[in-house]
């Protein structure tokens, strides 16, 4: 037993069993899926109740996609039109991005859109002090767990994020806070993001220094008002690095 | 080998083998996976969404769920289809539970005996389902009844224990006692 000592092994695999259901309630699921991330045999258990209960879906009986699918996944994926060989070829780019979902293609075209339509905005005067980033830094936020994808982008002329949510739903009682995670150090929060549009946010000067290619970006759920605690309390929906570009 | 148990575990190794194909990032090769599995994952969004529009939008998150996980495949723990059924009914789930849900029948998915098979359901070992269901019918009706709905329908214990007018504590201890007795009748 590696955590929860309080729990013994028999109820935890129960517990398993219960997260593979989806028995459990907001906050009871947020706990497992923590714990899944933290300990190998609970993820374990998972799995094993994954398996167990699978072939109740054998009964289900197959049904044909429409032929329009299977051209908007791969168009999702960055995939270039089928050529006549027959073969699909996928963009390199598509590989470097494969880790991170095909909500990125939708990502890309909204930063793309944030970025042109975000000239006109004036930022805060540069700060002269720090030595923050000279390049353009990005982040794409996501997790295998949850839909909500977002991509974060540092403007050096004007030392802020710009914060374009690709998929990001509220949830009623709870707003959502970006972190900046350096590489040694708490989290540091970055403020609350509402769910629709680009915003942006300007990075605290003492945060300057903090960013660079060790560094995350997380979106977690806070109460409203953001976390009481200054360091995050409820689930992280979305995470990742940062990186220069 | 019978000539059916012979194509079958042929199935099994062609799909093998262009899933880990796929945790490379080839690209055809989920093509490949999409033309032999989508119908029957598109069959399990339509039993768990229930509405066309919903299903297709979710069998895409599927596939692009699969892209991104592939790597993690691993066929010693579980066969091709089987991992690719838990993705599909998790992203069903996921949509579902995003959904309102104010009236939905507790009746989804607790009338799950139709027992067509398709091509594909024959790649899973038949054993596992007969196994399973004859695990799931040792229950309770109550009990068989919450596991069902719960692994269709995605209701919490809370909805569960609303919807049958029934304290949660006591929807809990019937669904815990349940899960306890399966798991021992599985691992028999």
């Amino acid at each position: 037993m590696t955590i929860e000592t309080g729990i013994p092994e028999n109820d935890r695999d129960l517990l398993a069993a219960e997260y593979v259901l989806r028995l459990l309630d907001d906050a009871s699921r947020a706990e497992a899926r923590d714990m899944l991330a933290a300990d190998p045999a609970f993820a374990d258990a998972v799995a094993r109740w994954d398996v167990r209960l699978a072939p109740l879906l054998d009964t289900v009986t197959g049904v044909q996609p429409p032929a329009a699918l299977w051209p908007r996944i791969r168009e999702r994926l960055g995939v270039t039109d089928k050529p006549a060989s027959n073969v699909v070829r996928f963009e390199p780019r598509a590989k470097i991005w494969k880790g991170y979902s095909a909500a990125m293609t939708a990502i890309a075209a909204a930063l793309a859109v944030a970025l042109v339509l975000d000239t006109d905005v004036p930022g805060p005067a540069p700060i002269p002090v720090a030595q923050p980033p000279a390049a353009t830094m990005v982040a794409m936020l996501a997790s295998p767990d949850n839909p909500a994808r977002l991509v974060v982008s540092f403007d050096p002329e004007t030392h802020s994020f710009l914060v374009t949510p690709a998929v990001l739903t509220g949830a009623a009682g709870h707003q959502h806070e970006l972190w900046l995670i350096p590489p040694a150090g708490n989290p540091r929060s970055l403020g609350l993001v509402g769910v629709d549009g680009a915003q942006r946010i300007v990075i605290p000067v003492e945060l300057l220094r903090d960013l660079s290619d060790d560094a995350s970006i997380a979106l977690s759920v806070e109460p409203v008002g953001g976390s009481p605690t200054g360091l995050p309390t409820g689930p992280v929906i979305a995470s990742g690095k940062l990186s220069t570009i | 080998m019978h000539p059916d148990a012979l194509a079958r575990s042929d199935d099994r190794a062609a799909l093998t083998d262009a899933l880990t194909r796929v945790g490379k990032g080839d690209g055809n090769a989920l093509e490949d996976v999409y033309q032999r599995t989508s119908a029957k994952l598109f069959g399990i969004c339509l039993r768990i969404l229930e509405t066309r529009g919903e299903a297709e939008d979710a069998l895409q998150d599927i596939y692009i769920n699969v892209w991104q996980k592939a790597g993690s495949f691993d066929p010693a723990r579980a066969s091709p289809i089987t991992w690719l059924a838990v993705i599909a009914r998790n992203r069903a789930i996921d949509r579902l539970r995003a959904r309102p849900r104010l009236q939905e029948p507790l009746d989804r998915g607790m009338n799950v005996a139709d027992t067509s098979e398709d091509a594909l359901t024959r790649i899973v070992a038949g054993e596992d389902k007969q196994h399973l269901d004859g695990c799931i019918e040792a229950l309770e009706e109550r009990q068989a009844g919450a596991i069902r709905a719960a692994f269709f329908g995605g209701f919490t214990y809370s909805e569960l224990a609303e919807r049958q007018a029934v304290p949660v504590g006591t929807m809990k201890s019937w669904v815990r006692r349940g899960l306890l007795q399966l798991r021992e009748c599985l691992e028999r």
